[in-house]
C-alpha cells in the first residue's frame, strides 16, 4: 500500500471500495461448482405496500426464482415433501427430536412461498393444519394425534400438488424443471452441512436427503416417457440421480462425506444440462 | 466514507468503472482526490490511528479490524424526484473459522457476520435488493417504522430475489435480522446487522464504529458456547482497537446474543453518554455499564483521557471469557 496515503484517506478508499466490491459479489457470485444463476432483481412484482399514508409503503416485491409459477409452486411443495419425508424417517427411527425441525421446515421456511398461488389456484389453505403438526411435534410428539397430524399434513400436500392438471405433472419439461430447483437446493444444504470435511450440521445432511429422495420419486413419473423420447439424457440422468443418492446413504449421516459439496454440485449440474 | 455521514455523491460515478479500477492505484487515488477537501476538513476533527498491519484472518473471509468503521451507503439514485438509496445483499452459508480448531457454518449477508452496516439519512427512500443463495428459505425485517408488506417475515426461497423498499425512519439505530423460524437459529449462525439512521442534522463529528455482539450455539444445544464481537471470538482481545487520546469515540452497540436474555456492555476506565435506541440528541444518561436485551441497540460516546490498553466486555463475565472481550488501545494524542 503506498505509504504517502495518510491512513485515514487509504481507509476512505478502501472502505469505498470494499462497499462497492459488496455490491459487485452480491449479484455475481454464484457460488461453487456452477450453479451459475445470477438472479437480477429486475423482475419487480408491484405486490407491495400501496398502504402507507403519502405513499411511503415500498413497491419492492420478488424476483429470481425459475420464472415460472407452475415449476416455482411445484417446488415449494415438493421441498416441503422433502421435509416431510425424512422427518417420518426419523420418527421410525424413534428420533422424535431430530424429526422435530423438519417438520417445521414447512411451514417456517416454504407455507409463505405458496400462501398466495393456493387461493389463485383455489385450493384450501392448509397453513393451520401445518401450525398444528409442528406445535404437536414439539409437546407431544409420541402421541397418535401427532401421527394424525403427520398423515393428514401429507395428504394436504399432495392435495395442492394434485392442483396442477395431471398432463403437467407427467410433463419431463415441467418435472425435470422442478428436480433441478430441488437438486440446487440439496446441494447448498448439503455444503451447508459439512466443515473441515465432517458433518457438523445434522439438519442440513437429512433436508438434502429429503430433496433428493423426493426427486427421484419424481423422476419416476416421467421415466418411461424419458426413456422412449429421450434415451440418451434418460441414461445419465437416471444413472445420476443414482450416484447422487448414494452420497446419502441413510438419514443418518456416514462417518465422513461420501462425496465433497462440490462433487455434488458437479452431479447436479449434470443433471442440468441434460434437463433442456 | 468510513467516518462520517457525509453521504458521497457516489451515484455521480459509474459503478462497474469504480469496480474496474478496484483497488488499484488510480482507483485509490482519485478516491482520495474527490474527497481530499472533505477530508481534510473532517481530519481536523477526528483522527483515526493508522491500523496495526495484519489484522486479517487467513481462514476467515472478512476482517473484524475494517468491518469495524466500514459503513455502506449503498449507490444513491434519485428516482421521480426521490432519493433512493440502494443496496445489495446476497444471503448464503459459508464457514467460519472461530478459533483454531472450530469451523462453524455460518449463515450470513454478504460472507460476513454481521452483514454490513447500512446508513441512510432520515427520510431517504431505502432499496434493498436480497437475493438468497442459501439452501435455507431466509427473510430480512428491519427494526424502525415501514409497512406490514416490508415487514421481512415472509420466507424468501433458494435462488429468489426480493425487493425490501420503505422509508428511512425514525432516525437511530436499527437492527435487521433473518425472521424465518426458529429465529433463535436464523440468528445466531449469523444473519443479522445494523441499519444507521442518520437525522436530518448530523451527529458532532467522531471516531465512529460498530460494535455487535453475537453468541454461536455451535452444536445445537440451545445454548451458547462462543461469544463474539463483530463475528470473531477473542479477536479484539488479541488484536485492540486503536484509537487516539481524547478523541470522541461513537460506538454503535447492537447486542444480537440469543439464548441469554441480556448482557451489560461495560467499558474500562471510563464513563459513556447514552443515546437510547440512537433515538436522541443529547445523551439520556452517563454510566460505564448498559444493559441490552437481545435487539437491543444504543448509541455510546466517550473520549479516553489517559493512554493505555482498556477493556470493553459484557459483565456477564463468562461470556466475556468465552470469546466477548475486546480492548480499545488509547494512543497518546
Ligand atoms: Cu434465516
Amino acid at each position: 500500500m503506498a505509504k504517502q496515503i495518510k491512513a485515514v484517506e487509504m481507509f476512505l478508499a478502501l472502505s469505498l471500495a470494499v462497499t462497492l466490491g459488496a455490491c459487485n459479489n452480491a449479484t455475481t457470485d454464484a457460488g461453487e461448482g456452477g450453479e451459475a444463476e445470477v438472479v437480477e432483481p429486475t423482475e419487480t412484482v408491484n405486490q407491495g405496500g400501496e398502504g402507507g399514508e403519502g405513499g411511503e409503503g415500498g413497491e419492492g416485491g420478488e424476483g429470481g426464482g425459475t420464472g415460472n409459477a407452475d415449476v416455482d409452486y411445484m417446488t415449494a411443495l415438493a421441498l416441503m415433501k422433502g421435509h416431510l419425508i425424512v422427518a417420518e424417517e426419523l420418527i421410525e427411527e424413534g428420533k422424535y427430536a431430530e424429526a422435530e425441525p423438519h417438520i417445521g421446515h414447512p411451514v417456517e421456511e416454504l407455507y409463505g412461498d405458496v400462501e398466495g398461488q393456493l387461493t389463485t389456484r383455489n385450493v384450501p389453505q392448509f397453513k393451520a393444519e401445518l401450525n398444528e403438526l409442528n406445535d404437536l411435534a414439539k409437546s407431544a410428539p409420541e402421541q397418535p394425534e401427532t401421527k394424525q397430524a403427520f398423515t393428514e399434513a401429507m395428504e394436504l400436500i399432495d392435495n395442492a400438488i394434485a392442483a396442477l392438471p395431471e398432463s403437467q405433472r407427467q410433463d419431463p419439461e415441467f418435472v425435470l424443471g422442478t428436480i433441478n430447483q430441488l437438486l440446487k437446493t440439496a446441494a447448498e444444504e448439503y455444503e451447508a452441512a459439512i466443515a473441515d470435511d465432517k458433518f457438523v450440521e445434522l439438519v442440513e445432511y437429512q433436508d438434502s436427503r429429503g430433496f433428493v429422495l423426493y426427486s427421484q420419486q419424481l423422476y419416476e413419473n416421467i421415466a418411461e416417457e424419458m426413456q422412449q423420447e429421450r434415451p440418451e439424457d434418460h441414461e445419465v440422468i437416471s444413472s445420476t440421480l443414482d450416484e447422487l443418492e448414494t452420497v446419502w446413504p441413510s438419514v443418518n449421516p456416514p462417518d465422513s462425506p461420501i462425496k465433497t459439496p462440490s462433487e455434488v454440485y458437479g452431479l447436479v449440474s449434470e443433471i442440468e444440462l441434460r434437463s433442456s | 466514507m468510513s467516518n462520517s455521514p457525509n453521504y458521497l455523491k457516489l451515484n455521480t460515478w459509474n459503478r462497474r468503472q469504480f469496480l474496474t479500477w478496484g483497488l488499484t492505484g488510480l482507483g485509490m487515488t482519485v478516491g482520495a482526490t474527490i474527497l481530499g477537501t472533505r477530508l481534510r476538513q473532517k481530519s481536523a476533527l477526528v483522527q483515526i490511528p493508522p491500523l496495526p498491519e495484519e489484522t486479517a484472518l487467513a481462514d476467515n473471509d472478512f476482517n473484524p479490524m475494517t468491518l469495524l468503521r466500514d459503513f455502506d451507503y449503498g449507490t444513491l439514485k434519485e428516482e421521480n424526484g426521490r432519493k433512493i438509496r440502494e443496496f445489495e445483499v446476497t444471503a448464503n452459508s459459508s464457514t467460519l473459522q472461530l478459533n483454531s480448531a472450530i469451523t462453524f457454518v455460518s449463515w450470513n449477508l454478504n460472507n460476513r457476520v454481521p452483514g454490513p452496516t447500512l446508513r441512510a439519512k432520515e427520510g431517504e427512500f431505502i432499496r434493498l435488493i436480497f437475493h438468497n443463495q442459501d439452501g435455507h428459505s431466509h427473510s430480512l425485517h428491519f427494526h424502525g417504522t415501514h409497512p406490514v408488506e416490508m415487514d421481512g417475515v415472509e420466507p424468501i426461497r433458494h435462488g429468489k430475489t426480493f425487493v425490501y423498499e420503505f422509508e428511512a425512519k425514525p432516525y437511530g439505530v436499527h437492527p435487521y435480522h433473518c425472521h424465518i423460524a426458529p429465529v433463535t437459529r436464523h440468528i445466531s449462525k449469523g444473519l443479522y446487522g445494523l441499519l444507521i439512521v442518520d437525522p436530518p442534522q448530523p451527529r458532532l463529528p467522531a471516531d465512529e464504529m460498530v460494535l455487535v455482539m453475537g453468541g454461536y450455539d455451535i452444536n445445537n444445544d440451545e445454548h451458547n458456547e462462543l461469544y463474539a464481537f463483530n463475528g470473531i471470538p477473542n479477536y479484539y482481545r488479541d488484536r485492540p482497537i486503536p484509537i487516539y487520546q481524547n478523541q470522541l469515540v461513537r460506538l454503535y452497540l447492537l447486542n444480537m446474543i440469543e439464548f441469554d436474555s441480556a448482557v451489560t456492555f461495560h467499558i474500562h476506565a471510563n464513563m459513556f453518554q447514552v443515546y437510547r435506541t440512537g433515538r436522541t440528541m443529547t445523551p439520556d444518561e452517563e454510566t460505564d455499564v448498559i444493559t441490552m436485551g437481545t435487539a437491543e441497540r444504543h448509541i455510546l460516546e466517550f473520549a479516553y483521557p489517559y493512554p493505555g490498553r482498556y477493556m470493553f466486555h459484557p459483565h456477564q463475565d463468562i461470556i466475556a471469557e468465552n470469546g466477548c472481550m475486546g480492548f480499545f488501545e488509547v494512543i497518546p494524542a
